[in-house]
């Protein structure tokens, strides 16, 4: 995180200057994270994706590019990125009940910022669980499905996707808490290397 | 700490409404739950907080930020091909201001590596009927030739034959001629009012005054003609043993190579012969001709127009063509030379759509995006290699 600014600046002033490594390293940088922000709203995937594809291409043809600033590009591409979502949604929502976008925008940034830790610990700890576990929390979370098409999908009953997905839940708020309590015993996750290039 | 404040019941009640699995009624109550007390609050905003974060940490995995720029990076030089339809129809004077204003804004420092690698940029020699070469570049004015016409060189608008307002006399036309260097380009109205367009390493001759009774013009390598009507005076454009007679139209041509001519008609009609043994064949708009001078033998078929005629509206266009094509033309526009170090990278395909005074760099970055080629730049050579 300490080497943002700079490259914030850099990809602003190579947007400005129209030149396509700005648009490029915007896209390594933002990509995942704008798809999961839009998700947030969409809850497609494969919609998501092509909204922040779509919206990547329109920012490079349009004007707006030049107007980025790097201290506020994060925030501006997250309200951009919204909008469109809202724009578009076809499918509803899981989130469509919290009107508090703010607070939802809050937590995301939170979580983009530290979003390396947050998927490792998240990982270590879904590793651990049994199969089917993993499949109730796939299907909940990220497919977005109702427990009953999640039921009907594992054959199994309603109750127990919902013990199910308790379990996990509390089994992940406690990693997600305990690390947050006690950061200092952090141990290197090894298992994620990918992830931990970054600096 | 937070956890203690939520009992497991309560949990998987609002987390099911965080999930939206509840319905119209139970959501109105885990509202009113929610606003009932500060405590109750911060207890579902740290569920909410948790539920997101493992919603985003598991979603994370899917993305594939590879794929999605070779689909996006791919889109990038496509969605810029509308721009080729409103240039189209943009003026000629419009272009070579654009030109100007383009390469003008080419000296503010840019913030890439430093190369002696220019875009292409308006330059020719003009070969009087005299034989004596003028720099277009660097003198600009009048020119008068023999006869008494006048040649207007303007840095702007390229150079202008205007008709004599005294019609001369039947004597023998005299000839100009324009050679337009590699990484050049020129655009020159004739005297019957005629534009020509002249692409990178091109040579186009013709008379001063179209006084006889036809208008014959010998073109080398790729020009866009749009030829004013005049059905008294055909207009003929040669090309070694190629001939296209012309009703007053809009087409492009490329005779870089006798063996192999292509002719791709905008609007209007043209007839062509491939040699002067072959008999006249007819040409509509929106197709190709491919004429081999030497054997005779010709094809015609239906093509997208806008990928031809692109390079005149100040375009680099394109599609699904093979990358030795590409770097073909390159190399004229850039003035550099190619080299390619593993055959099989020339058969590669790309579509592609650029500004044609971009800087060379952005080209290969496009490219290098979407396949595995590599391409260094040195001097004025480029070496295209396998990653």
């Amino acid at each position: 995180m300490d080497t943002a600014p700079t490259t914030n600046k850099q990809i602003c002033d190579l947007l400005r200057a129209h030149d396509p490594r700005g648009i490029k390293l915007l896209f390594d940088t933002r990509y995942k994270s704008l798809v999961s922000w839009t998700n947030t709203f969409i809850n497609d995937l494969a919609e998501a994706e092509d909204l922040v594809q779509e919206f990547f291409i329109d920012l490079w043809n349009g004007n707006v590019k030049e107007e980025l600033l790097p201290g506020t590009l994060d925030s501006f591409l997250r309200v951009l990125v919204r909008n469109r979502a809202y724009n578009q949604m076809k499918k509803r929502d899981a989130l469509k009940n919290h009107e508090d976008i703010e607070k939802v925008d809050a937590i995301f940034q939170e979580y983009d910022d530290s979003k390396d830790k947050v998927i490792a610990q998240v990982f270590s700890e879904i590793e651990t669980f049994p199969e089917r576990t993993r499949q109730v929390l796939n299907g909940v979370f990220v497919d977005g499905l109702k427990y009953r098409e999640v039921a009907d999908r594992l054959g199994v009953s309603v109750s127990t996707v919902k013990t199910l997905l308790g379990n996990a839940i509390e089994k992940l708020r406690e990693r997600l808490d305990n690390d947050r309590v006690a950061q200092f015993l952090l141990v290197v996750t090894s298992f994620l290397p990918r992830i931990h290039t970054k600096k | 700490m937070r956890k203690q404040t939520l009992n497991r019941e309560t949990e998987e009640w609002l987390t099911a409404y965080i999930l939206g699995q509840l319905d119209e009624e139970e959501r109105r109550k885990a509202k009113a739950w929610i606003e009932e007390t500060p405590e109750n609050r911060s207890a579902y905003e740290s569920l909410l907080r948790d539920c997101l974060r493992i919603r985003w940490a598991q979603e994370d995995r899917r993305i594939q930020t590879v794929k999605a720029w070779r689909r996006v990076s791919a889109a990038l030089q496509r969605k810029r091909r509308r721009w080729s339809h409103i240039a189209a129809a943009a003026s000629v004077a419009c272009v070579f201001v654009l030109a100007g204003v383009l390469l003008s804004r080419k000296e503010t420092p840019a913030p890439v590596a430093q190369h002696t690698i220019q875009p292409i940029h308006t330059q020719a020699t003009l070969i009087l009927s005299t034989g004596k070469a003028v720099n277009l570049i660097d003198s600009p004015g009048d020119i008068k030739e023999q006869d008494g016409s006048v040649v207007t060189v303007d840095s702007a608008a390229g150079l202008r034959y205007d008709s004599l307002a005294v019609p001369a006399t039947q004597t023998a036309p005299i000839y100009n001629k324009i050679i337009v260097p590699r990484g050049g380009e020129y655009f020159v109205t004739l005297a019957d009012g005629t534009q020509v367009w002249l692409d990178a390493e091109s040579e186009l001759e013709y008379p001063v005054q179209f006084n006889t009774d036809s208008r014959q013009v010998k073109l080398k390598g790729k020009a866009y003609f749009s030829v004013t009507k005049d059905e008294r005076k055909p207009f003929v454009v040669r090309a070694n043993e190629f001939a296209l007679r012309v009703y007053g139209t809009e087409f492009n041509i490329e005779a870089r190579d006798e063996r192999h001519i292509e002719t791709v008609l905008v609007e209007g009609a043209v007839g062509f012969r491939a040699n002067g043994k072959t008999a006249e064949q007819r040409l509509r708009p929106g197709q190709l001709a491919v004429a081999n001078t030497v054997t005779g033998e010709t094809q015609i078929r239906k093509v997208n127009v806008a990928s031809y005629v692109a390079w005149k509206n100040r375009e680099i266009v394109f599609e699904n063509e093979r990358l030795d094509r590409i770097m073909d033309e390159v190399a004229r526009w850039y003035d550099v030379e190619v080299f390619f170090q593993n055959e099989e990278l020339k058969t590669l395909r790309f579509d592609c759509n650029m500004p044609r005074y971009a800087d060379i760099q952005d080209l290969f970055f496009f490219m290098e995006q979407t396949s595995d080629a590599r391409f260094s730049v040195s001097g004025k050579t480029v070496i295209v290699s396998k990653k």
